[in-house]
């Protein structure tokens, strides 16, 4: 009795073995859900976790390096004059001034160490930007409105896009006689928005409407919609000569029911793939967009927008500008990984799209 | 060929007219073209100016007709004056051009220079480390954001290791200058070169005439570059529509980055300015490029392979 009852508890629990685990890591995207998840989480609940007023700005504070880049210092002559404007005297420094950097028993002719740049700390784990705010908080502020814009265009898109493809693909069905006008029309105008430089409308638009975020997520779901009718209307004009649509028209359902009931359920997985597929994209036009100044408005923090303002001040702080690039690459890297691994097992004939 | 050609062409004017109906509705969205001028953020126009330009545009007739004259002006290089320094808006782009076109022309051969060779290397030695290098190329390609490519190249490369210049293009012609920014504008298309020509070289070493060829004995080189290369390389050739449609955003991203003065720029500062007739010239003109590329592309490909012409 009792060596049974070791015998379970011993089989209770085995540690994983190193080819278990490579097989979960190769069968399932761990890391992208991951990334993703932590991004999604932490950008709905963005208050809660941001450690800072991601628009408190602290000019003391400016230009504080992430956390584990220590004190800057340089070595300085003292001296009593100092043309400060002249490039021999760059490595001097006036008494006076000396005096107010906290060396008071400084003197002529000695040389001081002195802290040009303070040592980041895990207040600021990412260091802040020109103006003294924190980068952490920003970038997690700026996930929530990445998140918010690429949610509600991504809806509003495929909405209109698998509509829009849904009909195009069963219009013969439900009006006879000029469906496949209507057909011809739909996928014209698809064709016709992929032959137009997207950015280069958006631009335009920006400056008619003016710079909102009304506007831009307009945009975005402009930029979204034109990736679905096509593959869905492929996917009506198959599913439509199956014997189960055949049999649903022999019985009397309408064509509205047909369509929603007996078709639509069969192109979710199409849909479902290049919805993961597009979302990358959203995100990098809209990062592009508030970069150029044209998408997300200041002081709201934006991914893009917090790139464009490091890129002034590469030469001092060059963690404004990495990390806010470097949160849109994982997300997207992230996406795309889950986006191929979705298309191989749920729809593997898309694969021919790149 | 020709009816194929005609049908392209027609095709394209037809696109170039909605792009036109397009930006001419946006113009007349809000009204009155002229209000575009004195809205918040604009320049304000004089009591005369305001009459002149009403009399330009044929305020006083339909909308239909306006546009016709619009068009009209349009198509024989009249495309208005810019709203900043009222010069006429086709001369500032032509003023553009050549410097877009020269960065273009470099980041085209990079891409075609890394993404090509790449592709066939990473197809022939599928699993080596090549083809694991040439596919972490094509991810980077598809997902890093090319601006951020840009201040990270100037970060690294120009602040940091003092290697290149920091600056934007010099009046007279300097290698150096163009490299990074070559590099961000290519680096995008290197990637979807690299992908076509992977793709397309692994599908055509599966073919049997390939497998015949190596049957017969023909040596492996010939093999790879007389009998795979050649039929590989059609896909990529023809990827060129693509491989513009990704310079237009890049050249405005990275032209923005590298203060680069060509047409990229004139879209940012137009949009900063909002500076509308300048943005509606540049975006006719990115159309009409895209388009006319696209054509030669079709051509090129109806040429090569004449199951599209037929098709």
């Amino acid at each position: 009795m009792a060596e049974v009852s070791t015998g379970l508890r011993r089989s209770r629990f085995r540690a994983p073995t190193w080819q278990q685990v490579s097989y979960v890591l190769r069968r399932w995207p761990v890391a992208p859900i991951v990334i993703l998840s932590v991004l999604v989480v932490v950008g709905v609940f963005a208050p809660f976790f941001a450690p800072h007023d991601p628009l408190l700005t602290e000019l003391v504070e400016r230009n504080t390096p992430p956390f584990w880049i220590g004190v800057q210092t340089e070595f300085r002559l003292v001296a009593q004059q100092v043309d400060k404007l002249s490039a021999e005297d760059r490595h001097k420094i006036s008494l006076r001034d000396a005096r107010k950097k906290g060396f008071a028993d400084a003197k002529v002719g000695e040389t001081i160490e002195l802290t040009v740049r303070p040592a980041g700390s895990f207040n600021h784990i990412f260091g802040t930007d020109q103006t003294g705010r924190d980068i952490l908080s920003r970038a997690i502020f700026g996930a929530r409105v990445s998140l918010m814009v690429t949610a509600v265009s991504l809806t509003s898109g495929l909405v209109i896009g698998v509509a829009m493809g849904l009909i195009a693909g069963y219009a013969d069905q439900i009006f006879p006689r000029w469906g496949k006008h209507l057909d011809e029309g739909i996928m014209r105008i698809v064709e016709i928005t992929f032959a137009v430089p997207t950015i280069l409308v958006a631009l335009v638009i920006v400056i008619v409407f003016g710079k909102s975020f009304i506007v831009l997520l307009g945009l975005l779901a402009f930029v979204a919609w034109n990736a679905f009718p096509r593959n869905v209307r492929a996917e009506v004009l198959s599913l439509k000569t199956t014997d189960y649509v055949a049999l649903a028209k022999i019985s009397g359902a309408s064509s509205f029911r047909i369509l929603f009931v007996h078709i639509f359920p069969g192109v979710i997985n199409t849909v479902l793939v290049i919805a993961t597929l597009r979302v990358g994209q959203l995100i990098l036009i809209e990062a592009i967009l508030s970069f150029l100044g044209a998408g997300v408005q200041p002081p709201k923090p934006a991914w893009g927008a917090m790139v464009a303002d490091g890129r002034e001040y590469l030469g001092d702080a060059w963690w404004i500008a990495f990390f806010p690039g470097m949160g849109i690459f994982l997300v997207v890297v992230s996406l795309n990984f889950l986006g191929d691994w979705m298309r191989d097992r749920f729809d593997p004939r898309l694969r021919q799209l790149d | 060929m020709t009816r194929f050609i005609i049908r392209r062409l027609f095709y394209l004017c037809l696109t170039m007219i909605i792009a036109t109906l397009l930006v001419f509705s946006l113009s007349r969205v809000v009204g009155d073209p002229r209000l575009l001028y004195v809205q918040e953020g604009g320049y304000g126009l004089s009591e005369e100016a305001w009459e002149a330009m009403g009399v330009k545009l044929h305020l006083d007739k339909p909308v239909a007709v306006q546009y016709l004259y619009w068009l009209g002006d349009a198509v024989t290089g009249d495309l208005g004056d810019s709203m900043l320094d009222r010069k006429p808006v086709v001369e500032i782009m032509w003023d553009a051009l050549g410097a877009t076109l020269q960065l273009a022309f470099f980041g085209w051969i990079f891409a075609t220079f890394l993404g090509v060779p790449l592709g066939v290397l990473s197809a022939v030695k599928r699993g080596s480390v090549w083809d694991y290098l040439g596919r972490s190329v094509a991810l980077l390609g598809q997902t890093l954001p090319v601006f951020w490519v840009g201040i990270m190249g100037i970060l690294i490369f120009a602040v940091k290791l003092g290697w290149l210049p920091v600056g934007t293009r010099p009046e007279e012609f300097s290698f150096k200058h163009f490299i990074m920014p070559a590099v961000t504008l290519g680096w995008f298309s290197a990637a979807g070169y690299l992908r076509l020509t992977r793709s397309a070289m692994l599908d055509v070493m599966d073919s049997e005439y390939i497998k015949l060829a190596r049957a017969k004995g023909v040596s492996a080189t010939a093999v790879l570059w007389k009998h795979a290369f050649r039929n590989a390389i059609i896909a990529p050739l023809t990827f060129s529509s693509l491989v513009l449609a990704g310079f237009i955003t890049g050249a405005i991203v990275t032209e923005t980055v590298f203060s680069w003065p060509g047409l990229g720029r004139l879209a940012f500062s137009s949009v900063d300015d909002n500076d509308f007739p300048v943005m509606v010239g540049l975006m006719l003109l990115f159309t009409f490029m895209f388009l006319v590329v696209n054509l030669f592309t079709d051509i090129l490909y109806a040429y090569v392979d004449p199951r599209i012409r037929y098709g």
